[in-house]
This record gives structure tokens, C-alpha cells and sequence, in this order.
């Protein structure tokens, strides 16, 4: 593939997805404020909605935040970095996050994700306030609400995955979140 | 969700760090350069590398990838490649006929020319500058792209429509 195929088959694929930005790299305090700052001015220009603007910059801001303090690096696989897109389709906006996981916290995180998935309103604020009197500071410095937030946030239940990659012991975990335009 | 997967394996095979399919309109210019400041603040370069890189970036986000005639859609990409040697910078967006001759003979023009007559052009430019003229600022971002990358540009377009070409251009920011 040359290069101008390359540049166009980004392109397609955003363009197919309705992807607006995508972001490949080590993710900071500093890009994701760098990050956000778009996101709002892209929202404000277009005239967007209070509500919803306030529901994307609060999931946006915690699944960057997930990022950042869950990024796992796997030697020799350097080029792999965490992923963030942002996308907009016609009726809501989509926020997307990958990244490598390691494969033993496969399980749980799944078992987490199923659960908070299948709760109503009602469960989720109850799961909120059970899991935040329980809950201890990790040693990234989570506390274990963020998807649980990001679930309640949004409105909608989250799409999740983890992908074969190869790689010995992780595999690539890739996030989405959902939210209603109104 | 698939093709997350596929994306993410397209810009680490080819070293892509950011990746904007946008309108560029001119008030996300200053966020979308925030952006890219910071992505290249992370790489450990000299100060002169970062700033030829950033002010490609800025060229191209305001005079390449934002065009009037491309407010509704979102037909503009910008990507920043980290090459062996250096950065490359990619800019596309969608031209009618009339820019796409305007810039093809710019390019043309530019390409042949040596580095004292692309400096008679710039000052010649300069000199008869006027904001509100498309063409006026197009030459100018050009030359500048020219003299950042020290002539290592390269372009190509792709006929989309009878009226409609996507022009894709590639600067190369090397360290020296």
C-alpha cells in the first residue's frame, strides 16, 4: 500500500464510521485537556444542546481519565498505542477508547461491565453509592466508579470488546459509549 | 466495533499519531492546534524541529484544510506521521476545478523555482498582500510549508466527481 492509499483508507474508514477524531498516543493530564477543549468548541460552534454537552465532556473526561491511569505498555509493541475517537452520526455522539489490557483482568472487568450494563437507572445509583462506601483508592488512582459513571452519564448502556492480537498475555480492549443527541 | 481495531492497527503500522476529519472551520483552529502542539511537545525534539512542525500544522489546518466552500461537511483530514527521520504532515481536502488549477500552478511554480526566486515571490506577495484574497494566502502558506520543509513537499490529486478533486499533500519535516 503507498502512501496515498494509506492516507485514504483512514480517511474511508472515518469517513464510513462517522469518526471525527482519532487520536493514537500516550495520553496526559495536558493532551486530554487539549482534547476536551476541542470537543467543547466543535459542541458550541454547532449549537449543541446544555445537556448534552455536559453529558459528552463528563464521559469523555472519565474515559480518557480510564486511559490514562490504566494504559498498559507491552514490550516490544511500542508502535501500539492507546486509541481515543470521537464520532457523530445523525442522531448521537460516540466516544470510543482501545487499548491494551492484560488478559487476567479479562474476567472481572468483563463480569463489571456485564452488570453495569444490566441495570436500570434505579441500579445503577445503587450500585454507585454501594461502590463508592466500599470503595478504596486503587494504586492508579481509581476508585473503581468510572464506568459505573460513564454508564449513568450517557444514558445508554456501553458496547465493549476485547480482540486477539498476538500479543502474549493482553489483548485489545475497546470501549464505546453512546450518547443521545436530543 | 471492529473497526476500531483495524484503525488503531493502521496508525501504529504507520506511525500515525493523530488522525482529524473535520470542517477545520476557523473556530476549532486554536483547540485543533492546542492539540497538536501538545502531541509534539511529547516527542523529545529540539525546540527548531517542534517549530517547524507546528508551524506547518498551522498552515495547513488554516489555509490548506479550511475551506470556505466546505463548511457543511466534514471532507478535510489532517494527519501527523512520525517518520524515521523526522515528521511527515498530511493535509487533504476536497478542491473544485478553479482551486485546484490555482494551487496546481502554485505548486508548479514553487517546485521549479530556485531559493532566491521563491524568496522574490515571497516578497512579492508581501508586498501586494490582501488578506481577504484567497489566493493571496495560499501562496504565501505555500511558500512557507516550502521553506519549513525545505522543499520536501509532495502532492497528488484524486478526481472525485466532474467538478470535484481530493488534493493530498505531504510535508516532510526532517531532523537534522
Amino acid at each position: 500500500m503507498d502512501n496515498s492509499q494509506i492516507y485514504r483508507s483512514i480517511y474511508s474508514l472515518m469517513d464510513k464510521e462517522k469518526a471525527v477524531l482519532v487520536y493514537s498516543g500516550d495520553f496526559d493530564q495536558e493532551i486530554i485537556k487539549a482534547m476536551l477543549s476541542y470537543t467543547e468548541t466543535k459542541l458550541i460552534s454547532h449549537g449543541e444542546n446544555d445537556m448534552v454537552r455536559k453529558k459528552i465532556f463528563n464521559v469523555m473526561t472519565e474515559m480518557l481519565q480510564n486511559i490514562t491511569k490504566h494504559q498498559f505498555n507491552v514490550e516490544n509493541q511500542e508502535g501500539l498505542k492507546p486509541l481515543f475517537v470521537l464520532g457523530e452520526t445523525d442522531s448521537t455522539y460516540f466516544l470510543i477508547t482501545a487499548n491494551l489490557i492484560s488478559s487476567d483482568k479479562i474476567p472481572g472487568l468483563e463480569e463489571k461491565l456485564l452488570h453495569i450494563n444490566s441495570l436500570d437507572e434505579a441500579g445503577l445509583k445503587d450500585l454507585y453509592k454501594e461502590s463508592r462506601l466500599r470503595s478504596t483508592i486503587s494504586e492508579v488512582g481509581g476508585a473503581g466508579l468510572g464506568f459505573i459513571d460513564i454508564v449513568r452519564k450517557s444514558g445508554n448502556p456501553s458496547e465493549f470488546n476485547f480482540y486477539e492480537l498476538g500479543i502474549e498475555n493482553s489483548k485489545v480492549f475497546s470501549y464505546k459509549s453512546i450518547i443521545s443527541k436530543i | 466495533m471492529e473497526f476500531v481495531l483495524e484503525l488503531q492497527n493502521q496508525m501504529a503500522k504507520n506511525n500515525y499519531l493523530l488522525a482529524i476529519r473535520d470542517n477545520f472551520e476557523n473556530i476549532l483552529s486554536k483547540s485543533i492546534l492546542k492539540m497538536t502542539e501538545r502531541r509534539i511537545n511529547a516527542e523529545n525534539l529540539q525546540l527548531n524541529v517542534k517549530n517547524r512542525v507546528f508551524g506547518a500544522i498551522v498552515e495547513c489546518v488554516q489555509n490548506i484544510c479550511n475551506t470556505s466552500n466546505n463548511v457543511d461537511g466534514r471532507n478535510s483530514l489532517l494527519l501527523l506521521n512520525k517518520s524515521n527521520d523526522g515528521f511527515r504532515i498530511v493535509a487533504g481536502t476536497i478542491f473544485n476545478d478553479f482551486r485546484k488549477s490555482r494551487f496546481q500552478k502554485h505548486l508548479t511554480d514553487l517546485m521549479n523555482a530556485t531559493d532566491s526566486e521563491i524568496k522574490e515571490i515571497k516578497k512579492r506577495e508581501l508586498k501586494e498582500y490582501d488578506p481577504s484574497n484567497e489566493n493571496s494566502r495560499e501562496i504565501l502558506a505555500l511558500i512557507d510549508l516550502f521553506t519549513r520543509s525545505g522543499g520536501k513537499i509532495s502532492y497528488s490529486f484524486h478526481q472525485l466527481s466532474d467538478e470535484n478533486t481530493y488534493f493530498i499533500l505531504e510535508i516532510d519535516i526532517t531532523v537534522l
